[in-house]
């Protein structure tokens, strides 16, 4: 076909130039032109099944440019028969690439041998070792997740040690503050204790004093301490005589010694004169005693008067003796309730 | 005879029309089944097979439409564009693998001469 090209071209050329027919299409004039660049260069050996469908193509082009000149098909199968060549010319590069990686691995296979080993060996070798690599690196970043969750484990456990060990610590601080507490509540309780037994033997040290200088006797009304009206007194005063402030003296540091006792101060007469005179002489000797025992250091709040005048009497009034006895000022001593005495 | 010869030429026009739409319809099947292959070998992904690929699909489309208006002929030449057009779109998608293989195999024993 080849060496019909020419023919057929230097037909299609003096149909032409004689005017018969229209000049050749450009798409049918570049089909030959790359036809026969194509058939020069390597497709004809490698890819010679395509170039002879190309050159068929060809052929059908130039025979429907022969019979229809103005055929408008002659573009369609100039522009087939080009695409022809073209893949022609593609197998043959590829073939021409192919042909080039199975020299090069001979070549490669046959140094191997040369150099006593194996091309495929070496193949295997390095696939191995592409292998071995990729299993390294498989390796490594399991070992680094290994290791990254062992560090999460430990972190965790640290957390957990700190955290028990914050408990227990936290515990140890309570006991120990519990046990602080309790000894505290002890040493409260063991102080109030030796307060109490402290004030009791004070108070009983204190009432064992009155009863040194004064009548004591215990009463449902409470502890009443009955101080002579004669010894504190002159007949018929209220001004308390010197003799009777040391006794008063003694009363009031004894009274100081129980000082959560309410002291309710009472005025008695004997039944000489009139009723008002003795009502209001007793409140006066009352007065006079409280403001003693005030001056003396004794707290006023805690100290209640009231004067009975001779209302009261301990002893017959008809006799020197029994007026000496109703003569008298009694101190009475309550636990403190919070509720006052009777007016001052 | 005077009435059997129309009939005859009526005839045989008949059958020139039935066959160019028969060889229409073969040559379609031809190129979209040519289009179709070079898409698979992955065409797209090749540039310059893609472009032969995109022409390829746009003859098909244009033939299709000269088919429609009963263009037969002119249909056929198209789909046969399309078909050497999709051929080459293969040619070349199957080249570019075989060329990229050569040039590794140059890189890796760059001792070796082609």
């Amino acid at each position: 076909m080849i060496r019909r090209l020419p023919f057929l071209v230097a037909s299609a050329a003096l149909a032409a130039a004689a005017g018969c027919v229209a000049a050749v299409p450009r798409e049918l004039l570049d089909a030959q032109t790359e036809y026969e660049t194509a058939s020069r260069g390597p497709a004809g050996a490698l890819a010679p099944v395509r170039l002879h469908e190309a050159e068929k193509a060809l052929d059908r082009a130039n025979r429907e440019y022969a019979k229809h000149p103005r055929s408008k098909q002659v573009a369609d199968l100039a522009y087939v028969a080009k695409r022809r060549v073209e893949i022609a010319e593609s197998e043959a590069r590829a073939e021409q690439a192919r042909r080039y990686v199975a020299s090069v691995e001979g070549e490669a296979r046959a140094r191997m041998l040369a150099q006593g080993g194996s091309w495929r060996a070496q193949q295997d070798l390095a696939e191995a070792e592409r292998l071995r690599q990729a299993q390294e690196d498989a390796e490594r970043a399991r070992a680094a997740q290994a290791q990254a969750e062992q560090r999460a484990r430990d972190a965790e456990a640290q957390a957990a040690q700190r955290e028990e060990a914050d408990r227990l610590a936290r515990e140890q601080q309570a006991r120990e503050a519990e046990a602080q507490r309790q000894a505290e509540a002890q040493r409260q309780q063991q102080e109030a204790l030796t307060k109490a037994q402290e004030a009791d033997r004070k108070a009983q040290e204190a009432l064992e004093r009155l009863e040194k200088i004064a009548q004591v006797r215990e009463e449902p009304r409470g502890t009443v301490i009955t101080l002579s009206g004669s010894l504190l007194f002159a007949t018929g005063q209220s001004e308390l005589l010197p003799q009777a402030q040391s006794r008063l003296t003694e009363v009031a540091e004894a009274l100081k010694q129980s000082p959560d006792t309410q002291l309710r101060i009472e005025g008695h007469t004997d039944a000489r004169g009139t009723e008002t005179l003795n009502q209001d002489l007793s409140v006066r000797r009352a007065e006079a005693v409280r403001n003693f025992l005030e001056n003396r250091g004794i707290d006023p709040e805690r100290i209640a008067i009231v004067g009975y005048g001779s209302s009261r009497p301990i002893a017959d009034n008809r006799t020197p003796d029994g007026r000496a006895m109703n003569r008298r000022v009694e101190i009475v001593l309550k636990p403190r309730t919070g509720v006052g005495g009777a007016g001052r | 005879m005077r009435r059997t010869l129309p009939l005859v030429l009526m005839g045989s026009l008949f059958l020139a029309c039935a066959a160019g739409r028969s060889a229409t319809r073969e040559q379609r099947a031809s190129s979209l089944s040519s289009v179709s292959a070079a898409r698979q070998a992955g065409a797209e992904e090749v540039p310059e097979a893609a472009t032969y690929l995109a022409l390829a699909e746009e003859e098909a489309t244009r033939a299709e439409a000269l088919m429609r208006d009963g263009k037969h002929r002119d249909a056929q030449h198209m789909f046969e564009r399309a078909e050497a057009d999709a051929e080459l779109a293969l040619a070349l998608a199957e080249e570019a693998p075989a060329r990229a293989e050569a040039t590794r195999a140059r890189e890796r024993l760059p001792s070796v001469s082609p």
